[in-house]
């Protein structure tokens, strides 16, 4: 239909048009359906849903302390759409995080990390903690009060954890914010997080199918896989959507750096590690939480299991069980203590 | 659920689901470059919280033929307001060695006092060292009062 | 300690030395004080004590005298004639030697003569007003200290003590009502209420020393001391140079005297009418005006309600709040230019306070609406997504049945 083929043929004379399908086939990413692979599915859609809304939200956006706020009014309140567009890149931001980190649990469950499945795992947390980078950078942008102190916060979570917190803040420039940090965090959330998620996802997909669970790459992608993706991106597109309209987020006045608001929350999915650091002293806390980091990267380099299967009923519920009820308890410590 | 449908009949209610699916999707795909566009059009309003626009003064306190040089630390300008009515903001700043340039309002043009670099109205230079033309920015009237974006 | 007399004055000097020690000018030896103490202790206050004077600098006398005849001797002065007083007054203040290191003016008594109160104490009225009565005998403060009954917000009461005395002011053919008028006023109010002290008190405008009612034909030049943009636009216009034969117009005529309230738009009806009569052109263009100004007050009041119900959402509109005080100092403008009584300049300014105010309306309900439309927009959307979906699902079981290899 509209000649569809006429045209492809035009571009094929002159071009081979795999090199254009080889960029996404060079991906690779597995297209079963199994339920971690319709996960990843809708994890690539909302990738590229943030990665169409940021580029665009980023035509008008202005990385400097005043014009920041007023480019991100301009945004909302005067461009046409813009509203929508910025909800649906705030959404999609936690949504990608709660997706990304059930993803991880389906690795556990799966077994993915057994066996020659460490890449894998690494590649599943780091993109997990690349998300939370991401949208904590990004919760910066808009600099209004809620931006701005939240943010002040967050690097006082961030010095309290060895070593990874001396890495940041280095990245960053500092644990004061200043016009310099606020580029750095630009910079780092409009390009340096997008390219090391495509690094990792990449990574991943290519772990993967070393593994046997990955497409082939030198066969063409059916009907149906791409048929299933369109269904799927329809709905996360209609659930960020509904999500960004019906539960906006609330742009407020513009960052005062002398006026402390007296209900600053800290991103959800920092309550957490705000509880663990409250509960026991910013210090213990602090290397608590860089140590629980740790086991969570390279705990597969300790298990001995050559197949990837999934772990024994009482590990998998054991474990599962134990992370739930720590996120949930320190969670709410965190949520309470003022997160 | 199946049916026992001949062939011929299969591919035609395929090949119209085919089309089908193209019109819808091709609806989407109108939408979607619509929404973009029109978000990518400016606002026909930018906020005025001072962030690019200097508010130069009242129309009607300008005569025609006055040119008036504004000393913003940034970016000092003139704007002149020609005898048909033109409004014209140029950098004040010369092209050659950066000193400010001064209104020769009997020819109408903006002479540097260093080397005597000399600018027409376009900011294109008509004698002297100045290797480049001058900035011109763009001026706005709203509500009777003059604007200049110095973004 | 013969008499009672002595043992009293005894008694009396004792107290008075000890009185007299926290003096500042008055010697040690003045016994004035000791019987005059209360005139004494305001004297102390004021700045004629400060500038080192004494009872005997005024009033004559022997300050060293511990008798009465002798204190009253020594060529004493009672001023039983008040035009005494002025004249002593005049003595120093008026003597440029004398003033020159104060630097003072030295033509209040020459004023004061001129002056309604003057001229009547020259005719031999001791009921009107003399140095003392505004200034205090003895306790003489600067204008600026605030205690001073001619310190700005002091001066109408000190004026009323005769002018609002209804049976001082019948005796002279003169209302009473005129302070009382002032306070309602919006310089009254300025002044007292506000402490403004740039507003206009009875001094400002009547003058000091040589207070006379500004006359007609001098009102005017009155107000546009400080009114002077709007007394350059009444001389431009037909009221500012009216030929001779007609009436001279003047501020007053439409504002008032004293009791001046705030101008709205409503003075282009009642005081026309004053001297216009029935369907002149020039009632007609007094309406004319006044409907501009009517219709520039609403667009500015219907574009306030529109920033009022943005910001409820809320929406921040500082910006359009800002650009709206242009609106408002145009209709400021254009109330100002109405003095001219052209209907173009105020067209011109009421055009442009119209035009700001439709615009920032009509964006801001543009942005409500959008922001009100967003459930219906999610809705529509939503019955896109499914109709798309269901299209998709068909397709896909007509055209995946058939073929019989799907990619894993």
């Amino acid at each position: 239909m509209f000649g569809w083929r006429k045209w492809i043929d035009w571009v094929d004379h002159r071009l081979d048009r795999r090199a254009i399908t080889a960029l996404i086939r060079g991906f690779g990413l597995p297209a079963t359906d199994r339920r971690s692979a319709v996960l990843g599915m809708l994890i690539i859609i909302l990738l590229i849903m943030q990665i169409v809304t940021g580029l665009l939200l980023a035509f008008y956006y202005h990385p400097a302390p005043r014009a920041a706020y007023a480019s991100t009014l301009l945004i909302i309140r005067d461009t046409h759409f813009g509203w929508y567009i910025h909800q649906m890149h705030v959404w999609g931001s936690h949504l990608l995080i709660v997706l990304f980190a059930v993803h991880v649990l389906g690795l556990f469950v799966y077994g993915a990390y057994r066996g020659r499945g460490e890449i894998v795992w690494i590649t599943g947390v780091g993109l997990v903690l690349l998300s939370m980078q991401g949208a904590l950078t990004g919760n910066l942008l808009p600099w209004d009060q809620q931006a701005y102190w939240s943010t002040v916060r967050t690097l006082e979570i961030i010095r309290a954890i060895p070593l990874w917190g001396t890495v940041l803040s280095f990245l960053v420039g500092g644990l004061a914010i200043t016009p310099a940090l606020l580029i750095r965090f630009y910079v780092v959330h409009t390009i340096f997080i997008p390219f090391l998620l495509w690094a990792c996802i990449y990574l991943h997909a290519a772990a993967l199918r070393r593994l046997g669970y990955g497409a082939r790459t030198d066969t063409p992608y059916g009907t149906m896989p791409a048929l299933q993706a369109l269904i799927r991106g329809l709905l996360v597109f209609g659930i960020v959507l509904t999500l960004g309209t019906l539960f906006p987020t609330r742009f407020i006045e513009e960052a005062d750096p002398f006026t402390t608001p007296s209900d600053i929350r800290l991103p959800w999915f920092l309550w957490p590690a705000y509880g663990v650091l409250e509960t026991l002293t910013h210090r213990i806390g602090g290397w608590v939480l860089f140590l629980v980091l740790l086991v969570l990267l390279l705990f597969p380099f300790a298990d001995r299991t050559r197949q990837p299967q999934p772990p024994g009923k009482s590990v998998t519920w054991g474990v599962l069980g134990a992370v739930v009820i720590a996120l949930i308890t320190f969670g709410y410590i965190g949520y309470i203590r003022g997160g | 659920m199946t049916r026992n449908t001949s062939p011929p009949e299969q591919i035609k209610r395929r090949s119209f689901l085919q089309r089908l699916l193209q019109l819808v999707m091709s609806l989407w795909g109108v939408g979607i470059i619509g929404v973009i566009t029109a978000y990518l059009r400016p606002p026909r309003t930018l906020p005025l919280m001072g962030v690019t626009d200097f508010r130069v003064g009242p129309l009607d306190q300008f005569k025609k033929g006055e040119a008036r040089f504004i000393p913003h630390a940034r970016h000092p300008f003139w704007v002149i307001r020609t005898e048909r009515d033109q409004l014209i903001a140029l950098s004040a700043v010369c092209t050659h060695l950066r000193c400010i340039l001064r209104w020769d309002a009997d020819r109408g043009e903006l002479v540097c006092p260093c080397h005597g670099g000399t600018f027409d109205l376009n900011g294109n230079v008509l004698i002297g060292p100045p290797p480049r033309p001058l900035r011109t920015f763009e001026t706005h009237v709203r509500g009777g009062v003059i604007y200049v974006r110095l973004a | 300690m013969r008499t009672p007399g002595m043992l009293t004055c005894t008694v009396l000097l004792i107290v008075g030395q000890v009185a007299s020690l926290r003096g500042q000018a008055i010697e040690t030896h003045n016994f004035c004080a000791v019987c005059h103490s209360e005139h004494a202790v305001a004297f102390r206050e004021s700045i004629h004590a400060q500038e080192q004077m004494t009872c005997v600098d005024c009033h004559g006398g022997n300050p060293r005298a511990r008798a009465i005849p002798q204190a009253h001797g020594n060529g004493f002065r009672t001023f039983a004639h008040r035009k005494d007083i002025a004249e002593l007054c005049a003595g120093c203040h008026a003597d440029p030697i004398k003033m020159k290191p104060y630097g003072i003016p030295i033509d209040q008594y020459a004023l004061y003569l001129t002056s309604a109160h003057g001229q009547r104490l020259l005719q031999g009225d001791n009921r009107v007003a003399v140095c003392s009565d505004c200034h205090d005998a003895h306790r003489v403060l600067p204008v600026r200290d605030a205690r001073s009954p001619v310190h700005f917000e002091n001066i109408p009461n000190t004026c009323g003590r005769c002018h609002a005395d209804e049976t001082l002011m019948r005796m002279y053919g003169l209302p009473a009502t005129v302070v009382d008028d002032y306070r309602d006023s919006v310089h009254g109010r300025a002044l007292l209420e506000r402490h403004n002290h740039r507003a206009p008190d009875c001094a400002r405008c009547h003058g000091t020393h040589g207070a006379a009612p500004p006359g007609a034909g001098n009102a005017e030049k009155v107000c546009g001391q400080c009114h002077t943009r709007t007394m350059a636009f009444f001389r431009e216009g037909p009221h500012g140079h009216t030929p001779a034969k007609r009436t001279h117009v003047a501020c007053v005529d439409c504002h008032g005297y004293h009791r001046i309230e705030p101008p709205t738009h409503d003075l282009l009806t009642t005081s026309c009418g004053q001297c216009h009569t029935g369907d002149s052109p020039a009632l007609r263009r007094g309406r004319r005006i006044r409907q501009l100004l009517i219709e520039a007050e609403a667009a500015i009041a219907r574009a306030q309600q529109a920033i009022a119900a943005a910001r409820a959402i809320p929406l921040d509109v500082r910006d359009y709040a800002s650009w709206w005080t242009d609106a408002w100092t145009h209709l400021v403008e254009a109330r100002i230019v109405t003095h001219t009584l052209s209907l173009d300049m105020v067209a011109d300014h009421t055009r442009s306070a119209r035009s700001i105010a439709r615009e920032i309306q009509s964006e801001i309900y543009r942005k409500i609406r959008i922001f009100r439309s967003r459930y219906i927009i999610l809705i529509i959307i939503w019955f896109y997504i499914l109709i798309t979906i269901t299209v998709v699902h068909h397709y896909r079981q007509a055209c995946c049945r058939a073929t019989t290899t799907d990619s894993a």
